[in-house]
């Protein structure tokens, strides 16, 4: 639901503009339509906010089918249910797990890992948590030892972030012996940030949320085997305080199956989420819910400044029926709409004044053509 | 037209010729080929009467069966990648056609993605999709 209390659209009765092709990071609390989606990942978030217990989920999406939405969507959910989310999308290029390594410790900013620390003391002790990570990560240990120290160099931040370029020389002023340069040394980075966030009380688990998985269609096998044997050792390394969600966007659900290895196959949850194109019933309904999220009066119709036989045009023009095509269409004409109904050329949106509309921007299905591969 | 194919050396470098002119440009292969009713009189061979095409009817259903299949098999892979809809490293296009035709090498599903070049594009080191 919009934040905004003074319509910024009187004309529309809408508070704020509500079709989004891009969706918002930070604050995505708007759900519309799919409710039986929408229950699904409240139900698993819940649940995974209730034990500590490592998991692996897959999340699969058809091209422009909200998968990026869901996952922001989760966001300020998951911390609802103690859970510390780190949304990660794939690089484009990727040459070892290193590189989703990176992305990961990218969201544990020198305050962050700091407080994590710091709450972490406060529930085992300082000499506890130094010895634990020390035994297992030393040259993280040194890096904890500097916090404890308040000695917080940006150069440890850089560390954490296997910075290339960083030399051994400058990283020995801090204690630190080697940098973080093989998939081994992130698989352990990681492990110790798990731990600090299980340990800091304030978490149950962290939440990684791969994004855009698919990328690694693109990547000969040996990356592809180092990838799989990242995430199977992360788990295999933090049998709790882990959980993990990989979400794809392709055609076909089971070509997960060819993207992972069997030992990661073997570790995912069997209920997987899925974002298929929407019914047309499935997409009034989203448009309806999408339009309420912002509605600033009540006294409109439901659909205004729509009507069900225009949006019913629209979504006949959108082929397939998934929220970025259904977005992009209703974006387009409410955008000609908005000027035309505040200067009193129309009153609501008809199927042909739609049409018409939609009619004169044609680069629409080519754009999305390329778009969908 | 003024491409000229040789027939006259053996079955197996005529099979490697017919399949490559199949999968560049199926327009230009023999007729022989392309149909069961043909006329060698209009054929662009360059020699005739060593062409062992002409000799040998049995020879000639071999290739047009092996020509047929290699389009089978490529519009099989087209019809994985498309329903894929990105392109992706060979292996594992060569896996899913191999998940619903096990008889098909690895090696022969890369073969024809880096073949039919106007069916399929190279879009990185490995990495194919569907030509636009």
């Amino acid at each position: 639901m919009s934040t905004l209390h003074t319509p910024r659209y009187p004309h529309l009765a809408l508070l704020d503009w509500p079709f989004r092709i891009l969706p918002v990071r930070g604050n995505t609390t708007v759900w519309a339509g799919r409710r039986e989606l929408e229950s699904q990942v409240k139900r698993l978030i819940r649940q995974l906010g209730r034990n500590s217990v490592s998991s692996l989920h897959l999340m699969w999406a058809d091209f422009g089918a909200g998968k990026t939405h869901t996952l922001y969507y989760v966001e300020p959910l998951a911390k609802e249910h103690s859970l510390f989310p780190v949304y990660v999308e794939w690089p484009k290029k990727t040459t070892t797990f290193l590189d989703v390594y990176r992305g990961i410790a990218n969201h544990f900013s020198l305050r962050v890992l700091s407080q994590l620390f710091w709450k972490c003391c406060e529930h085992k002790g300082v000499d506890e948590v130094l010895d634990s990570v020390s035994r297992n990560f030393p040259d993280f240990g040194a890096v904890l030892e500097r916090i404890y120290e308040n000695n917080e160099t940006p150069l440890i931040h850089e560390w954490l972030r296997a910075q290339p370029g960083v030399g051994r020389r400058e990283l020995a002023t801090i204690g630190i012996r080697n940098s973080i340069k093989t998939s081994d040394d992130a698989v352990r980075s990681v492990v110790v940030l798990v731990n600090l966030v299980a340990g800091s009380g304030d978490y149950v688990k962290l939440l990684l949320m791969l994004d855009e998985f698919q990328r690694i269609d693109h990547l000969p096998p040996r990356i592809r085997r180092d990838v799989n044997t990242g995430i199977r050792t992360m788990l295999n390394a933090c049998p709790d305080s882990l959980s993990i969600i990989l979400s794809f966007s392709f055609g076909r659900p089971d070509n997960i199956g060819f993207l992972l290895t069997d030992e990661v196959r073997s570790l995912a949850d069997p209920e997987s989420i899925h974002l298929p194109q929407m019914t047309k019933v499935e997409a009034m309904e989203f448009v309806e819910d999408l339009l309420s999220s912002y509605r600033s009066s009540e006294s409109v119709e439901p659909l205004f400044p729509f009507t069900a036989e225009s949006c019913q045009a629209i979504l006949d023009n959108a082929g397939k029926l998934t929220p970025r095509r259904i977005m992009k269409r209703f974006n387009v004409v409410l955008r000609r709409a908005d000027e035309d109904i505040e200067g009193g050329v129309i009153a609501h949106v008809t199927p042909e004044y739609a049409v018409q509309i939609l009619r004169e921007v044609p680069a629409l299905e080519e754009e999305e053509g390329k778009e969908e591969g | 037209m003024s491409y000229q194919f040789e027939f006259s050396y053996s079955a197996t470098h005529a099979e490697h010729i017919v399949l490559s002119i199949a999968r560049t440009d199926a327009s230009l292969l023999p007729e022989c080929i392309r149909s069961r009713h043909y006329d060698c009189i209009d054929c662009q061979v360059v020699n005739h009467d060593s062409c062992i095409l002409a000799r040998d009817e049995d020879f000639v259903s071999y290739l047009r069966y092996r020509v047929s299949e290699d389009f089978r098999l490529r519009d099989l892979i087209r019809e994985v990648i498309k329903e894929h809809g990105r392109p992706m490293y060979w292996d594992i296009i060569a896996s899913m056609v191999r998940a619903r035709h096990p008889q098909v090498s690895a090696h022969t599903v890369y073969i024809l993605l880096s073949s039919y070049k106007a069916d399929f594009a190279k879009f990185d080191v490995g990495v194919y999709g569907l030509a636009k």
